[in-house]
């Protein structure tokens, strides 16, 4: 976490997400050049590296960009979101040899400077058909790069949350620019429906997936009523899985209830790390364990455990009939807040 | 996230909702209706100097491209020379080929080509060459 920036916190899990992403980068990259060798025997080596990275990074932006709302939509996928920045790294490698191998192959040619070529051999802006799609792809680059060489926390502490955040948010522009970098180099290079429509399912399904999860959280973001004792209703202490929370919107934004070993906390929803839902994890070694890269809370007083630092604001609950009563009044980060006792309800 | 971020995700895909489809989907009709001429990768949007000119022999498509005052040349190969050794050259115009001409560069597979002409093309030509069997493909007076 954020005591010191030298140590990544490799654990099992992470080393097996990335050897999984490997192995995928390289069954895909062998199966890819395998079967082009078979359909088309006449493809350049150029054109095999150029249409597998290609084709490579644009599905693993997809599966990238999916990961988020399958979270939200079921909580069996967030294993999946544990290493994604791995993910992306490894998707921007992927990227950055095809756009390197395609400026070798289409603008070194000449006697122009490649990167001036890239810009000016194309020029015809008003036409769909024939825009400079490169260029498009390009600028997606620069976005991916931008976004890969600050994803370390080293980064995320020193450009502040909100500039960092805004910055990867610029994923959404980059996956634009390459959904149409990608569409009008099919439609200039090698016309094919199927290639069109993979795309289009693509494009359509993370559009849906995103606007399903987005409508489903608008409809937990509303806020709820203070009653007259100054307390809001959260539910039945029964819907509350053992090790796991509930969330409620007050003050504008969400607080995590858990139930742990007979007890009930309310801390912050927000993880300090990035702002992950940390209603969205589960107790594990006695903290609620964040479910986006595993920063640790104490649930009675929202403190990482020592040598960490980070701190979450407290509530106070109460239980009153098989209900709980959450007071929306915030305690300072890290304020120590005694947890209802269920078993001496 | 917190609730201000999911908003500006939500509203950031409507966008991405309305928008990309209609560009994709006009992109796909624009490539329906599209029969691409031999030249067509070459810009004959009318910002050049010249017109896009197919070569004698009919393996490429050229353009040049007056930019401040310097030429530029588009070369489309649509049909590669059976020679790897091929390259084009510059020089004095109504010579053959010798040790006052210029290589521009390589024209080997079939793709787009672009290359600095300088500034003045008065009594000049191109010349697409093989210097190994010392045989000229195409001339092209400026």
């Amino acid at each position: 976490m954020a005591h010191q920036y030298t140590a990544v916190l490799w654990n099992r899990q992470k080393k097996i997400y990335d050897v999984i992403i490997i192995l995928g980068i390289l069954l895909y990259l062998v199966g890819f050049i395998a079967i082009s060798q078979i359909l088309k025997p006449e493809i350049t080596e150029e054109s095999l590296i150029i249409r597998s990275t290609g084709s490579l990074a644009v599905i693993m932006l997809h599966l990238i960009l999916a990961i988020g709302p399958l979270c939200r939509l079921n909580k069996n996928f967030l294993p999946l979101l544990y290493n994604r920045r791995h993910l992306g790294v490894g998707m921007f490698v992927i990227a950055g040899i095809h756009g390197v191998f395609s400026i070798l192959q289409f603008h070194t040619l000449g006697n122009v400077n490649p990167l001036i070529s890239l810009f000016t051999s194309n020029t015809n802006f008003g036409s769909l058909h024939d825009f400079p799609f490169q260029i498009l792809g390009f600028f997606a680059l620069v976005i991916l790069f931008l976004m890969a060489a600050t994803s370390h926390d080293f980064w995320l502490s020193n450009l502040g949350p909100r500039f960092w955040k805004s910055l990867h948010m610029m994923v959404y522009v980059a996956y634009a620019l390459i959904i149409l970098h990608v569409m009008l180099g099919i439609v200039q290079s090698e016309p094919s429906t199927v290639l069109v429509g993979l795309l289009g399912v693509g494009l359509g399904g993370l559009i849906t997936l995103h606007l399903l999860s987005g409508f489903k959280e608008a409809k937990y973001d509303k806020e709820k009523s203070v009653n007259q004792s100054g307390f809001v209703l959260v539910g039945e202490i029964d819907k509350i899985p053992e090790n796991s929370a509930v969330t409620i919107v007050v003050n504008g934004e969400k607080v995590a209830i858990y139930k742990y070993n007979g007890k009930l906390s309310a801390v912050s929803n927000v993880c300090k790390h990035q702002n992950g839902p940390l209603g969205e994890g589960k107790i594990v070694d006695g903290c609620i364990t964040c479910p986006w890269h595993g920063y640790q809370y104490l649930p009675e007083n929202g403190c990482s455990p020592p040598p960490f630092d980070e701190k979450l604001a407290t509530y106070d609950l109460m239980v009153d009939k098989g209900k709980v009563y959450l007071n929306p009044k915030p305690f300072p980060e890290g304020t120590s807040r005694p947890p209802v006792n269920l078993t001496s309800d | 996230m917190i609730r201000p971020l999911r908003k500006r995700h939500r509203l950031l895909w409507i966008i991405i909702a309305v928008i990309i489809p209609i560009v994709f989907v006009n992109a796909y009709l624009a490539s329906e209706k599209h029969i691409r001429p031999n030249n067509a990768a070459l810009d004959d949007s009318g910002n050049g100097i010249g017109e896009v000119i197919l070569s004698d022999d009919g393996h490429f498509s050229y353009k040049i491209h007056e930019v401040n005052e310097k030429f530029n040349l588009t070369v489309v190969l649509n049909k590669p020379y059976p020679s790897p050794s091929v390259a084009l050259y510059i020089g004095p115009a109504g010579k053959d080929y010798n040790e006052n001409f210029i290589i521009l560069g390589q024209l080997t597979t079939s793709q787009r080509y672009q290359y600095n002409l300088g500034g003045a093309l008065e009594n000049k030509q191109l010349l697409v060459y093989d210097p190994l069997k010392d045989e000229t493909f195409v001339s092209i007076k400026l």
